[in-house]
């Protein structure tokens, strides 16, 4: 699973959208002649008013207005989509099930809320459901042509599907159609890493990056690639700038991690470390965080290998292997360790593992 | 449940059992007991399923890719299939589907009256097509006078009728009620009140059983069942029976087809009391469902407005187990539900006008954190004439240890006495052997099983044998037990209201056998009258008419006929 810390970036991107979206849902929902038109007059208020408190980002009143409404109108297809984009904007992943329900329930009422079919998209995308963020979002382009939200992200989906072509031409597509929003630039900068056009997937990046949308994940995505050509004052930098966005991201730590261990300066990257999961702090036994642990062991073993602190870097290795098994060259980094602390066998027996991994991985 | 069967109907068992002394009146309306008669009464849960004859062992299908079906159990119903007065048992069974093998099948068990149970599944031609079964509906669906099984299952559910010889026929295709997808607790309800029984059929997620996604740390042995979030839910079904032995669909028509719905546990009870059954439905991870009958063939979801959708901290909890049941005796139905681990049990106090409230700490029952609820069933153990709580336990993560030692896969049960007003307390530990086994709770029903006046307990254990837990001492307070026979109205009188009056304080349930988990109880109605002799009988039918008996003598087992109700 992806994860669904993800999402909150994604709500800022298209606020504006938002914006004319729920005021033309809202007005068109008022206007709808009802029994009670005074009644239908306060509640198009009150969506109002959730629409603006979601967009200023006071979630809890969204979701506070929206409840009210749903409570005298639970058919209202905007107070459901509108509560769904209000969990979504928690960014806290216990509250994904109650965003999808809503969105889906939005959708069930009124399938012509594209708004809510795109965060609907946006979210099996963030949990790794590919196939079902894919037949939304043909879903939707079936029913708007050409919508370059619907493009660009299903040409994101296709990447993660294998096809990272099909991922430039939706994008650029995307960008003919006049959506010059970030997330465009930022896949086809994924796209372009896929296809192993570096120079390419850097222009994309910078793009993204500089931005007014730009979100951490871009900035991490650029810093990887900083380290990877070891420009590392750079990607310190954008490293720097994402934690400024949100100190609570662990990755913008791992790779500021990265950024002080290529530079030798251990004790800063087990610092930054660290910080980037706290002891004590609970987190889901997803494959993101799992990935994001066994990475942050791996970084601890680099540097305390740079300290000579072997015991501890094979301590740290091996914790990684605990949440990826699969990691080829932890085994070489250990089998190293080994023959330091005069352990051949030892040192063999992670060689040979090492071995298959790659035999296997060919 | 003393070890000796008692005759059915009339007997005064009052003859046979002493009262218990007590030492003041019955407190009218919702007020607490006073200090001194909250002590428990001595009444002792024991485990007699091995020396009754039943052998049935659930298949939960376990398996190294941990399909998420396998978690959830299956359930019991409680079913007097041939009209003995003798409540019968059937289990529903699972199967080991990751290796492709069918059901062992599901089981009937006969009570023979004695305290032993025969196995009558073969006969009865009752085992399923070997499909993953999980839920027990029992009701008369076709008013015959002799009641029905439905189960449900993960690839379609099944119909059995009742051919009044001991035999079933499968249905299934003819009724057209077979489902699809995944199908959890279901009841019986006659929405439209025209007398014949429907079908509200909650479903869970939209899993298949091709793809198991990978949950879990990487490392031997930590692979674990995934949250439920990962999954879309499912739309609920209802259907319409067209009195032909069909049935249609009219789930969306009816507006309870919410494709977001991730149903465990289904209620039913006019919370209202405008006569027409509302139903709600505890959702796994999202909000639950209240749908409100509009007496027009439709429901609005009045979630939001009643406020019961959320914990309160507006969260949704994972709703397994539910009851409609008035629990404070201030004659309005309340809804109470079981949830995960680190959540707490919650009762949801009507206080009238559609409004609810969280009364869960208020009424004494916030100590079910550390455990994950099942099934739970309102009845009031120790007939003292206040509604008590059952809740079976069990996790749903048979590993959930090596990622948080405070939990454990196995549990114990939790048995909460009611002290009067809603006030409650855990009398597990005082309540006998049966409170000690660790076992994974998940289905759960109460009927009289020997028929001696206190309600006994069957608890279904995923990838176990169930426990027949015999109600031991209840019977020491006085009881009335009403069968209903209805006759504009469905033929068990499901939904039928009764308000039984003794000691100057009146009771309200309604007939009603469905809520807890995938099971179903006894279609009998019980009431503890603790030290009353006698008691007034109201009872409101679903088709309108009432009835009333005065000074009726406890300790009996009363036919309650439509035939002699008035408009």
């Amino acid at each position: 699973m992806r994860s669904t810390e993800r999402l909150r970036y994604y709500l800022p991107v298209p606020r504006l959208q938002i914006a004319v979206f729920l005021l033309a849902s809202v007005m068109a929902w008022a206007q709808t002649p009802r029994a009670d038109q005074a009644r239908a007059d306060r509640q198009g208020a009150q969506l109002g008013a959730a629409a603006e408190h979601l967009r200023q980002g006071r979630t809890e009143q969204t979701i506070r207005e929206c409840k009210s409404v749903l409570a005298a109108d639970p058919r209202s297809a905007p107070a459901h989509m509108l509560l769904g984009l209000a969990y979504l904007a928690l960014a806290s992943t216990d509250r994904i099930a109650d965003a999808k329900a809503e969105l889906q329930q939005a959708l069930d009422l009124d399938p012509e809320l594209l708004l809510a079919r795109f965060y609907l998209a946006r979210l099996y995308f963030d949990q790794g459901l590919t196939e079902k963020a894919q037949e939304q979002l043909e879903r939707g382009l079936k029913q708007r042509p050409g919508l370059p939200n619907f493009l660009s992200l299903l040409g994101e989906v296709r990447r993660e599907l294998g096809d990272p072509g099909a991922s430039l031409e939706l994008n650029r597509k995307a960008l003919e159609a006049g959506d010059t929003m970030t997330p465009v630039h930022y896949f086809l900068a994924l796209a372009y890493q896929d296809l192993k056009q570096e120079q390419a997937a850097i222009a994309e990046f910078e793009i993204a990056t500089n931005s007014p949308y730009v979100t951490p994940e871009m900035y991490n995505a650029l810093a990887l690639l900083y380290i990877k050509n070891q420009q590392f004052a750079a990607a310190e930098e954008l490293c720097r700038k994402a934690i400024a966005m949100d100190r609570s991201r662990p990755d913008a730590y791992l790779n500021l991690g990265r950024v002080y261990n290529a530079r030798h300066a251990s004790d800063k990257a087990l610092e930054a470390l660290r910080t980037a999961l706290p002891e004590g702090k609970e987190f889901p036994a997803t494959e993101y965080y799992q990935q994001l642990q066994a990475d942050l062991a791996v970084e601890r073993g680099v540097a305390y290998t740079a300290k000579k602190m072997y015991a501890r870097a094979i301590d740290e290795y091996a914790h990684a292997l605990d949440f990826d098994p699969g990691r080829a060259v932890i085994h070489r980094r250990l089998a190293e360790l080994y023959l330091q602390k005069a352990n051949p066998a030892r040192a063999a027996l992670h060689t040979k593992e090492a071995d298959n991994l790659e035999k296997g991985q060919r | 449940m003393p070890r000796k069967a008692f005759l059915i109907f009339g007997a005064n068992l009052m003859l046979l059992f002493a009262p218990l002394p007590l030492n003041s009146e019955q407190a009218a309306g919702p007020e607490p007991r006073k200090a001194g008669r909250v002590q428990s009464n001595g009444v002792q849960f024991n485990k007699v399923a091995a020396e009754s004859g039943i052998t049935f062992r659930h298949e939960n299908g376990a398996s190294a890719e941990k399909h998420m079906f396998e978690t959830l159990g299956s359930g019991v119903g409680v079913i007097d299939f041939d009209n003995d007065g003798r409540p019968d048992l059937f289990f529903a069974n699972g199967a080991d589907l990751a290796h492709a093998k069918p059901s062992p099948g599901n089981a009937l068990y006969r009570n023979l009256g004695n305290g032993k149970f025969a196995d009558v599944t073969a006969q009865a031609g009752i085992a399923g097509n070997g499909m993953f079964a999980t839920g027990v509906a029992v009701g008369d669906y076709d008013n015959d006078g002799y009641l029905d099984i439905y189960v449900t299952g993960y690839g379609g559910n099944q119909l059995f009728r009742n051919n009044g010889d001991g035999t079933f026929s499968e249905v299934t295709a003819r009724a057209a009620v077979g489902a699809s997808g995944w199908s959890s607790s279901a009841a019986w309800v006659d929405y439209d009140r025209d007398g014949y029984l429907d079908l509200f059929v909650g479903r869970y997620l939209d899993s298949d059983l091709r793809k198991a996604p990978y949950c879990g740390y990487h490392k031997p042995g930590y692979r674990m069942y995934c949250e439920p979030q990962l999954f879309d839910g499912t739309p609920a079904l209802l259907y319409r029976n067209n009195r032909d032995g069909t049935f249609t669909e009219v789930s969306r028509k009816a507006g309870v087809a919410n494709p977001a719905g991730k149903s465990l546990g289904v209620a039913i009870g006019d919370i209202d009391g405008d006569g027409w059954p509302d139903i709600f439905v505890a959702n796994d991870g999202v909000r639950n469902f209240l749908y409100r009958n509009k007496g027009n063939g439709t429901f609005d979801d009045i979630t939001y407005g009643a406020g019961v959708g959320f914990d309160s901290n507006g969260k949704a909890l994972a709703g397994m187990g539910t009851e409609i049941a008035d629990l404070d005796g201030d004659g309005l139905p309340d809804i109470f539900f079981t949830a995960f681990s680190d959540q707490y049990n919650p009762l949801y106090r009507n206080l009238g006008k559609l409004l609810f409230e969280d009364g869960t700490v208020k009424a004494g029952l916030p100590s079910s954190v550390k455990t994950l609820g099942f099934g739970a069933k309102v009845f009031d153990f120790d007939n003292d004439g206040y509604p008590d709580i059952y809740v079976t336990n069990g996790h749903v993560i048979d590993n959930v240890s090596l990622y948080d030692r405070r939990l454990s896969y196995r549990q114990t049960d939790l048995l909460y006495r009611n002290l009067g007003g809603g006030h409650f307390r855990d009398v597990s530990a005082e309540s006998g052997p049966a409170f000690r086994i660790q076992h994974v709770g998940r289905g759960l029903a109460v009927a009289d099983f020997d028929n001696d006046g206190d309600l006994d307990v069957v608890v279904t254990d995923s990838g176990g044998a169930p426990l027949l837990l015999r109600n031991d001492g209840g019977n020491r307070n006085h009881w009335i037990a009403l069968r209903a026979r209805g006759r504009e109205s469905n033929h068990f009188g499901i939904g039928a209201k009764v308000r039984v009056t003794s000691g100057g304080r009146t009771q309200f349930r309604e007939v009603n056998p469905y809520g807890s988990y995938l099971s179903t109880s006894d279609t009998r109605l019980y009431f503890g009258l603790g030290n009353a002799t006698v008691a007034n009988i109201e009872i409101e039918w679903p088709g309108g008419k009432k009835q009333a008996i005065d000074r009726v003598h406890t300790g009996q087992i009363l036919l309650l006929d439509e035939a002699d109700a008035k408009h």
